[in-house]
């Protein structure tokens, strides 16, 4: 109380900041724990072997550079997504149609790769990532536009656009788009491999370079959320919409901007995904990508941060959960129910309850004195 | 709503509603010498705020008891944790001598405890019988509503308050909400002791009156009755002991009859208050604000034609009864409303509809009513609180990036300038203090010298010394030549701190007071709406 | 013209729309109670899975409908638990709440399905046929349609006057109307509102559970990984349209089930002009745009979604 602001150093700051991000880290950890030993014993009490089924897990996420590489390429597209929920997140709006966005930048990129003038590397890939950019930006511009102007719910619009994206991708892959060479399959021809994303080779580890942009996109974010008027005023419509309000920021026009960009984010992804591992587009394209980003999102607290950390360990789940089901015949759905434990760990770990039971606790803990006063 | 006598409340199983001399007999008299209500030892905290430290209190049958204290002094907290709203961290309630346990308003409600709340408890969206079959123990299956509807009427008629049974509760005044708020209490229960939350604050004087005379009829049918109140005239004009509180302390109970309003007001405040603050009338300066005929369309309540002037070098105060348009005439200077007819200007540039970005690049500064939805971003930090809305105006932005090293420093020193006592400027604002969080406000609006203020309710909700904080900066921005629209419910602010007061009823302008030498009846007139009797001493 | 009246006014459409309508009825109904309350569920589809594989269990152990369809219930309600707990008990974030459950519902169900079925054995249970209601079913191109559905149709119309009747005839329905209105003052009349909270929810929970069954047991007699489809998501925007009212409910369910219906029609008739997969879209599309009409008249539940903390 004493302290006044002016005289407080600003490294003392940033360590406190430091100490807080650890915190949360930690936090964060447990709570995944958790929910992945609620998860086993769901599967125990079904009476799958968890034991073998934990050692295939672990084998197939990092227990080789093979596994390793593969958790990354399955982290790629769930970070790039994530990104773009956490941004719409911090605007204060929940974007669950992140599935259907992928899907539209994932459309039009491959009409770009594969239905575009060839171009030469590294054009292509290039030329690829903007089309996705547009096509995840109109994607998520229309449920901004829906809920600014038509007071729409994002939560309702996003899914239902979902089925929309995807019926109209599956038409494509059926119809206009069809390899007729593909074997049968509703798919897409493959993408040419000029276009391709190149898996990178760092000290004996395989990158694939749609990981390194989604690194790049975090920095990036995490500029424009902190250092730019634009991210100032998304922060306040998310802390606040009134208190914007009179301010004087455009919460419409920043609720769409936010929308729109966590769309391009997601479109993004889904070119990561198809120039860096499917290379075709089809109609089981994304197996629930969307979903997995907004769980990353949440798990990293809608930091850049943490959803570069959320998206490693998920990642490693998926690829983890691929090789459970080869090796120890225990379904990849359980991966979903992972998932959802923890998210449901986590909401209940910071509801409004909790919160006051862990103030309580700490108090308790730390000056076990002050019930007395 | 004027009634010439109010009958005896409801006919309820053995509710004690008698003559005077009758109502002894039924509160219990062989209980005569067991008080009704004892509390001991009440203590609660919030986080680290003790709202209530030790509290003992005793309220005996048929008495009016009036809870005196500052805003924040525990008064709503302890009256809460008897009607069960929110639990004890210690203490012991005591009833009819026995200890008892009040862990839900249903409890408090088996006990006969009924509570009015400060903000009307009924649900807007349903009818007002409706409100009323809400209340009613019975198993949940069948709604009597036909019955309820009798009861509701048979209420309300005697009463006086004219209201149908089947109208929605949000068509209705603030004043009949309060009043069905009180008719719903009575209504169908033993009612043993009524607790009243500043039930006065948005009454007009003759709803005021009807409502201290239903509770002198109540306290004749021995039902006793705490009364929290922020007037001192209120506690002689219809209670019988005080009991003042203090930083969440009791200071002191007293008989009415043994104290005064001078010795109250001491043992409130804790120490002698100058009442008139503003200095001496400064010269007539230039005119800042010139408001004409403004008017608003499907608002909770429309301006109805508002013409007001704020000249430089004067604080003009806006008083009148909470939803007489006070708040919409705010939003409309605040940029947040648009009015539909009518116009705003500020140094003879038309403002009207403006955004707020454009007020505050003309010097307008914004106090909102309500700090924690309106005025900050509570999860962002103090220093980007400090900034919001004004980093354009501050030259923070160089194409869309902010200079965020000078934006600290900036907030810094405004912080220092403005007294937010913390220890770092990187925590959420929401973990300030009330009195800091609206220093914080005060620091980004009046942080550049702005020369027209407008404060809607400043002062609300602060402690002392932030009361005093906030009067002190709106007398600088007055001395410094600047002009300042004060809107607020307290006429004895409004009489301290303007040099005129305007007063607001039903949407417009209905009189004008110099504040000096006020004359706080006919204020009080005004606000209730009679200004036709007085129109002629107003000056309008 | 002639084509559009044969497509439109047929036993076979009108047949049709009002069962696709029966699962999306069911479970917006009980949404629409469960968000009176103040309890939004972005988990019925969830419950819906999670009811369509209970009730083809337990139809298949016991070779009842009946009892499938009241195991269908059951595991609507079990699945709904951990939402009710999070987000009534403990005040946490009910959109999220809702999402995991979707999450671990698809999970659990698929996982559940392959343990208890193996990936080649496809079971076919009894289920709900259709039920032709005497002299009615004889009326043309009604009777086929209207009064001969199965018996879930009838009863989904049932409980839809009975839940309008609770709603805003009964004091459950009051409690409920101020439990998502305005739970402060419910509260302070001395009604819990937690327990009124658990008792929307259980009761959404439950019809959504119906509502899958509806689908396992009144449309495919069996159950296949993530069989509901979405169907959830549109009974969540079915229920803004509804205005949150059961009856409305019913009737703007039929409409969505005839949009449905539409799609499979275009599809069954083989009209090449438009590609299948484009009429599948055809109901989230519309759902949007009514949503997008209705959207700015409706007046949510002011505290929808919004936990009570004292």
């Amino acid at each position: 109380m004493t302290a006044i602001a002016g005289t407080v150093r600003r490294g003392d700051a940033i360590a406190a900041a430091a100490v807080r991000m650890a915190r949360a880290t930690v936090a964060n950890g447990l709570i995944v724990i958790l929910g992945l030993l609620v998860s086993a014993a769901l599967l125990a009490l079904t009476g799958a072997d968890v034991a073998a089924a934990t050692r295939a897990l672990v084998e197939g996420s990092v227990g080789s550079p093979e596994a390793i590489r593969q958790s990354l390429i399955q982290a790629t597209p769930i970070l790039i997504a994530g990104l773009g929920v956490s941004f719409a997140l911090r605007a204060g709006l929940v974007n669950i149609g992140a599935d259907g966005q992928l899907y539209m930048g994932a459309l039009f990129a491959v009409i770009v790769a594969v239905y575009g003038p060839p171009l030469p590397w590294p054009i292509a890939p290039v030329a690829m990532l903007v089309a996705a950019t547009v096509g995840g930006f109109l994607w998520g511009a229309l449920p901004g536009w829906m809920r600014a102007r038509l007071g729409m719910s994002e939560v309702i619009t996003t899914l239902l656009l979902n089925f929309v994206a995807f019926w109209i991708v599956s038409w494509a892959v059926h119809d206009p788009l069809h390899d007729p060479m593909g074997g049968g399959y509703p798919w897409t021809p493959e993408v040419p491999a000029p276009a391709r994303l190149p898996v990178i080779r760092v000290a004996g580890f395989f990158l694939p370079s749609g990981l390194l942009l989604g690194l790049v996109l975090a920095m990036a974010i995490s500029f424009v959320l902190h250092r730019t008027h634009f991210g100032f005023g998304l922060r306040v419509i998310g802390d606040s919409p009134q208190a914007a309000r009179w301010a004087g920021i455009d919460v419409s026009r920043l609720t769409i901007a936010a929308l729109a960009i966590s769309g391009a984010l997601a479109g993004i992804a889904g070119a990561a995904e198809l120039a860096g591992n499917q290379y075709r587009l089809s109609d089981f394209f994304s197996p629930g990508f969307g979903f997995t980003a907004l769980v990353v999102a949440l798990v990293g607290r809608a930091t850049p941060s943490g959803t570069v950390a959320a998206a490693l360990f998920f990642g490693a789940l998926a690829a983890g959960g691929g090789s459970m089901e080869r090796i120890a015949q225990v379904p990849a759905s359980t991966g979903l129910v992972v998932q959802g434990t923890v998210i449901a760990i986590l909401v209940a770990s910071r509801s409004a309850a909790a919160r006051s039971f862990s103030y309580r606790l700490r108090r308790r803990l730390v000056r076990p004195d002050v019930g007395a006063a | 709503m004027t009634i010439p006598h109010a009958p005896l409340p409801g006919e309820p199983q053995g509710a004690p509603v008698r003559d005077r001399a009758g109502g002894s007999a039924v509160a219990g008299c062989d209980r005569r010498s067991v008080p009704l209500l004892e509390l001991r030892g009440i203590t609660k905290t919030f986080g680290d705020v003790v709202a209530d430290r030790d509290v003992d209190l005793t309220v005996a049958a048929g008495e009016i008891h009036a809870l005196l204290g500052e805003n924040g002094a525990g008064k709503t907290t302890l009256v809460r944790v008897l009607a069960g709203l929110t639990h004890a961290d210690s203490g012991e309630i005591r009833w009819h001598g026995e200890p008892v346990h009040v862990g839900s308003p249903a409890d408090a409600i088996r006990l006969g405890i009924g509570m009015m709340h400060q903000h009307d408890m009924l649900v807007s969206s349903l009818t007002v019988e409706e409100n009323f079959e809400l209340a009613r123990p019975e198993p949940p299956l069948a709604l009597g509503l036909a019955d309820t509807r009798s009861r509701v009427t048979a209420l309300t008629e005697r009463y006086g308050v004219e209201v149908r049974p089947d109208a929605r509760v949000d068509t209705l005044t603030v004043g009949q909400r309060q009043w069905l708020n009180l008719l719903r209490i009575l209504d169908g229960r033993a009612i043993r002791l009524l607790i009243l939350d500043e039930p006065t604050a948005s009454l007009t004087q003759s709803e005021r009156e009807d409502v201290f005379r239903t509770l002198r009829d109540l306290r004749a049918g021995g039902v006793a009755v705490i009364l929290i109140v922020h007037k001192l005239s209120e506690v002689f004009e219809v209670c019988d002991r005080a009991t003042v509180m203090r930083a969440g302390r009791v200071v002191a109970t007293r008989p009415v009859s043994e104290t005064s309003k001078e010795e109250l007001a001491g043992l409130m405040v804790g120490h002698a208050v100058d009442t008139r603050l503003a200095g001496a009338p400064t010269a007539p300066h230039e005119v800042i604000l010139t408001v004409s005929d403004l008017r608003t369309v499907g608002a909770e309540r429309d301006l109805a034609g508002v013409s007001l002037e704020v000249h430089g070098g004067e604080i003009v105060g806006l008083a009148g009864v909470d939803g007489n348009g006070q708040r919409e005439l705010g939003e409309c200077l605040a940029g947040v409303r648009r009015p539909s007819a009518g116009t705003v200007t500020v140094r003879g540039a038309d403002v009207t509809g403006c955004p707020p970005t454009e007020l505050t690049s003309l010097g307008v500064a914004r106090v909102p009513e309500d700090r924690h939805e309106h005025g900050l971003a509570l999860g962002l930090r103090i220093w980007e609180n400090v900034h919001l809305g004004r980093s354009g105006s501050r030259h923070l932005v160089r194409r869309g990036v902010m200079d965020t090293s000078r934006a600290r420093r900036l907030a810094a020193e405004l912080a220092t300038r403005f007294d937010v006592r913390t220890q770092d400027l990187e925590r959420p604002v929401g973990e300030l203090s009330g009195g800091n969080q609206q220093k914080v406000i005060l620091a980004r609006e009046l942080g550049d010298d702005a020369d027209l203020v407008i404060a809607m309710n400043p002062t609300r909700g602060l402690d002392i010394a932030a009361t005093q904080f906030v009067y002190e900066q709106l007398m600088a921005v007055r001395s410094r030549g600047g002009g300042v629209l004060l809107v607020s419910f307290d006429l004895d602010e409004l009489l301290a701190l303007c040099d005129r007061v305007l007063v607001m009823s039903g949407g417009r302008i209905v009189g004008e007071v110099p504040a000096a030498g006020a004359d706080r009846t006919l204020i009080g007139m005004l606000m209730g709406g009679e200004h036709q009797q007085v129109s002629g001493e107003a000056v309008l | 013209m002639d084509q559009l009246v044969t497509i439109f006014w047929s036993a076979a459409f009108l047949g049709a729309a009002i069962r696709l309508s029966i699962p999306i009825m069911l479970a917006g109904i009980g949404e629409a109670i469960s968000e009176r309350g103040g309890v939004i569920n972005i988990g019925l589809e969830g419950m819906m899975l999670a009811g369509a594989f209970g009730a083809v269990v337990g139809a298949h152990v016991s070779g009842n409908p009946w009892i499938g369809l009241a195991c269908g219930m059951a595991a609507g309600v079990l699945i709904s638990l951990p939402h009710g707990v999070i987000s009534i008990n403990l005040g946490g974030d009910q959109i999220v709440s809702g999402v995991s459950l979707n999450l671990v519902a698809l999970g659990l169900t698929t996982f559940l399905f392959r343990q208890l079925f193996g990936i080649t054995d496809q079971p076919q249970v009894p289920g709900f046929e259709p039920l032709d209601i005497p002299v009615l079913s004889q009326i043309p191109v009604l009777g086929p349609s209207v009064f001969s559905q199965s018996v879930l149709a009838y009863v989904a119309v049932a409980i839809g006057l009975v839940l309008w009747f609770l709603l805003f005839r009964s004091r459950w329905g009051l409690r409920w109307r101020a439990a998502g209105d305005d739970p402060a003052a419910l509260d302070s009349v001395g009604v819990s509102v937690d327990r009124t909270r658990w008792g929307a929810l259980l009761v959404c929970a439950a019809l959504a559970g119906m509502a899958g069954a509806a689908i396992s047991l009144g449309q495919l007699f069996t159950f296949i990984e993530n069989m509901t489809g979405g169907a959830g998501y549109v009974a969540l925007a079915l229920v803004i349209v509804a205005r949150w009212n059961p009856l409305w409910a019913v009737v703007v369910a039929v409409a969505f089930g005839a949009a449905e219906a539409i799609a499979l029609r275009v599809q069954a008739v083989g009209v090449t002009l438009i590609p299948y997969q484009l009429s599948l879209m055809l109901p989230y599309v519309l759902t949007l745009v009514v949503y997008g009409l209705a959207a700015r008249s409706g007046r949510a539940p002011r505290a929808l979604g919004k936990p009570f903390v004292k």
